[in-house]
């Protein structure tokens, strides 16, 4: 190795560092701040000997339970316990309430550097190409910017797929479905995912282990639902009241009634997959190309860059894999970062009205590009 | 012949894919073969399956209530200001349009329990029975397409999966709408032409398109098809002046009505995909079906007529989606692809297309709602006093769930899965030539 390889454990302790003075400077608030209201309200119903139920606190339940624990630590701090409406920025509680809470964000931040570099050299056995996809990770302005500044969660469950990955380059098909159910169940981008998965189960009780692996979360879930007195109708009535989670169904096609533009691009892609892609492909292209159908498709919320971290390790690994694709990375993610929704940058671009459409649009059109690239890669040559 | 190339040991790379591919499909098309074969092997089987369904559908041809459009038809003979053309030949209740016959006729979508009256029945009877027959024609158009491009054990099950489908059921008999006799007279035009009869095809489409707009779609295929396949000219303008004189027909009996029945749906017409849309905008349909021709005849250099005919209808009902229901547009052409090919893959896809896009009709069309209340299912939606199981299903219909989640779920997987079969048609264009 030369250059800057041989040096790369400096520059993630020196990152270390730069994500911890990141958390005790920067000012609680954004997404942060709703996540540790919603722990705080997981916490009161647990100590008060109930369970929390879905219908009450909404899809982020599962990730506000995993916060919860973080949150009762603050709470037993020799410190002052303000209400959380009348926090002090950068005052003895603010900053110990800061470490906690984003604590899990730098631990599941670090278990996915150490996932991707499993990841990549597995695929590639090269320790070059595995460093490679760790640092854009790990460096990565855009993540940087959203796990420590805008404070994304969804970092826990990145890492709990990044883990179903793992298991699935394995060749251990049943942890593999366990990994992504659950990481479904805290997100539901993983759901996207897990079909595609079957292209790599060759045999039939490989598949059998992967549809078990799915089944035993899901069955532990509803029976935790029943538990928590959620009915059935109370749980599919979640998107009437967190309406943006049909943002991710999309637009509607060409205007025709009910079509939507996600679960068509999701499923097109599976078909792609199924029908021409080479037999011998990986589980990081399989579930890159999944999230950037879905990706694609969803507009509005589902679409806006900060749900693109999702996709940030998988390309990081993808990019090591084939470090002639750097600079569609690179633009993918430039994009992302400047897109009007995320961009950090925003009150100081010249006529945002202006720019909004063009840097939206410029990052979808990124997205369709890797989309294709990947694709045109993993063609089947006949 | 390379002696070298024999000699060499065939690679891991280039064996074994296509071996195991043909293991495959052909495990997979014994499974399917095993399940029909007494009845697909044996003629007199076959005989009594269809006999005994077709029984079964007559019956409740009989019994069921009238769907809406065949409410409509009637409503378009009353209002007498409405194109209705050659569809009148196919209801023999119509023919007398005396005032008592037009009120009885009005009078009987509105009732919802047709058993206990037999002069009722006789007449739903009457309304179905023409498209009845067309249906059962189409299955044996169905078979001697099977035995022209296989055999006869090929014809009986693709005759099979037309005839047993829900969806054609549904699509025919119960909505009792005249699609079926333009679905039969495509049929009979691939017929034609694979038995080398390309002039006669094309007279059979301009037929279909006599009496609804889509067959007219599949003439520059056929014309594409019959250059490709070095027909002397003189055929190629006989071809085209029998299916565009269909087509005059069609517009003869539709225009002195006005130009709004060939750009607003109506029972009689479809979106004309020529005509429509906003001043100064492109229409999609134009647009793609034109793009499409385009494509065929850069393309197609092999005799391919199935895909050529598969895809013409998959891109235009892509582009036009003219509801679930008109499926049975393709559903016999589609019977033939996967009987023929029995690729698993393709298979797969043909039947969550099918799934998918009858979910979708049960839903859109609230589990198949007549005017009378009653559900072409036979179960009550609407008076005062309703079962349980009727309430329980009128709620889950109506419920936010359904609306918001389900419906678009469905909606876009039909249309995923439609999209899949169109690629899996044209891919053929490029690749794997046709069988027969």
């Amino acid at each position: 190795m030369q250059g800057v390889w041989p040096h790369w454990r400096k520059i993630v302790y020196s990152f270390c560092g730069l994500k911890f003075l990141a958390i005790l400077l920067l000012p609680i608030g954004g997404d942060f701040l709703s996540w540790i209201i919603g722990a705080s309200y997981v916490l009161q119903t647990v100590l008060a000997g109930e369970l929390p139920s879905l219908s009450t606190y909404g899809v982020y339940i599962g990730i506000e339970t995993v916060l919860a624990p973080f949150f009762w630590v603050w709470t037993k701090l020799p410190v002052e316990h303000p209400n959380l409406s009348s926090l002090v920025q950068h005052t003895a509680p603010a900053i110990s309430l800061a470490l906690l809470m984003k604590f899990p964000i730098f631990l599941f931040d670090v278990a996915t550097l150490i996932l991707l570099l499993r990841v990549v050299r597995h695929i590639t056995n090269s320790e070059q190409k595995s460093i490679v996809a760790a640092l854009t990770w790990f460096v990565n302005p855009f993540n940087f910017y959203m796990l420590y500044f805008f404070g994304a969660m969804d970092v826990i469950p990145i890492a709990v797929f990044m883990l179903a990955v793992d298991f699935g380059l394995d060749g251990r098909w049943f942890r593999c479905g366990v990994s992504t159910i659950i990481s479904g169940l805290l997100r539901l981008f993983a759901f996207a995912v897990y079909p595609f998965f079957f292209a790599l189960t060759k045999t039939k009780p490989s598949r059998g282990r992967l549809i078990l692996g799915a089944v035993l979360p899901l069955v532990l879930m509803i029976g935790l639902l029943y538990l928590s007195r959620d009915t059935l109708a109370t749980v599919f009535n979640v998107p009437a009241k967190e309406f943006w989670l049909l943002e991710f169904l999309g637009f509607n096609v060409l205007g025709m009634q009910f079509v939507r533009w996600s679960p068509v691009l999701v499923l097109f892609q599976l078909y792609v997959v199924f029908r021409f892609w080479r037999e011998d492909t990986n589980i990081v292209y399989l579930a890159s190309v999944s999230l950037l159908a879905l990706s694609l498709g969803a507009t509005l919320y589902g679409g806006e860059s900060q749900h693109f971290l999702w996709l940030s390790p998988l390309l990081s690994a993808c990019v090591a894999m084939r470090l002639e694709d750097g600079w569609i990375y690179v633009l993918t993610f430039f994009t992302a970062l400047m897109a009007p929704t995320v961009n950090p940058f925003y009150q100081w671009t010249p006529e945002p009205i202006l720019f909004d459409t063009f840097l939206a649009a410029a990052f979808y059109a990124m997205k369709a590009t890797y989309l294709l690239k990947l694709n045109l890669s993993n063609l089947r040559i006949t | 012949m390379d002696f070298q190339l024999i000699a060499q040991p065939p690679t891991v790379a280039n064996r074994e894919p296509t071996h195991l591919k043909c293991l495959s499909r052909k495990a997979f098309r014994r499974s399917i073969l095993l399940f029909f074969s007494i009845f697909i092997r044996n003629r007199n089987a076959f005989l009594v399956l269809v006999g005994v369904v077709a029984a079964f559908k007559v019956v409740l041809s009989a019994v069921a209530p009238a769907s809406f459009d065949l409410r409509d038809i009637i409503m378009l003979v009353a209002s007498g200001h409405a194109p209705i053309g050659p569809w009148i030949a196919l209801y023999p209740p119509l023919y007398n349009q005396t005032a008592s016959n037009v009120r009885r006729l009005q009078s009987w979508p509105l009732t919802a329990s047709l058993g206990s009256d037999l002069s009722l029945a006789t007449l739903s009877l009457l309304f179905r029975l023409p498209v009845f027959l067309f249906d059962l024609a189409t299955t044996i158009v169905l078979f001697y397409i099977g035995r022209k491009m296989e055999s006869s054990v090929e014809g009986r099950l693709m005759g099979l999966v037309w005839f047993l489908n829900p969806f054609s059921f549904f699509g025919v008999e119960l909505l009792g709408l005249p699609d079926v006799v333009c679905v039969f007279l495509v049929v009979l035009s691939f017929l034609l032409l694979i038995s080398e009869r390309p002039v006669l095809s094309a007279t059979a489409l301009g037929l279909g398109a006599f009496v609804k707009l889509f067959p007219f779609f599949l003439l520059p295929a056929l014309l594409v098809y019959m250059h490709v396949n070095g027909e002397r000219r003189r055929a190629l303008l006989s071809a085209t002046f029998v299916g565009a004189l269909g087509f005059l027909g069609y517009l003869g009996w539709v225009l002195p009505y006005g130009l709004e029945y060939l750009v607003t749906p109506t029972p009689v017409t479809q979106l004309m995909p020529f005509v429509g849309g906003l001043p100064n905008t492109v229409n999609a349909v134009t647009f793609g079906l034109f793009a499409f021709y385009c494509l065929l005849i850069i393309f197609v250099k092999k005799r391919i007529p199935l895909s050529m005919f598969l895809s013409t209808l998959l891109v235009y009902y892509v582009l036009a989606e003219p509801g679930p229901q008109y499926l049975i547009w393709l559903l016999p052409l589609l019977a033939v692809d996967v009987v023929v090919f029995a690729d698993r893959l393709r298979v797969s896809i043909a039947s969550g297309l099918l799934v998918f896009a009858f979910l979708q009709w049960f839903l859109v069309s609230s589990a198949f709602l007549t005017p009378s209340g009653y559900s072409l299912l036979m179960f009550p939606l609407g008076g005062a006093s309703l079962p349980s199981y009727s309430v329980a299903v009128g709620n889950f219909l109506d419920s936010n769930l359904v609306g918001i989640i389900i419906l678009p779920l469905v909606s876009s997987a039909t249309f995923a899965f439609l999209l899949a079969y169109t690629a899996e048609q044209i891919r053929l264009w490029f690749s794997v030539p046709q069988a027969g």
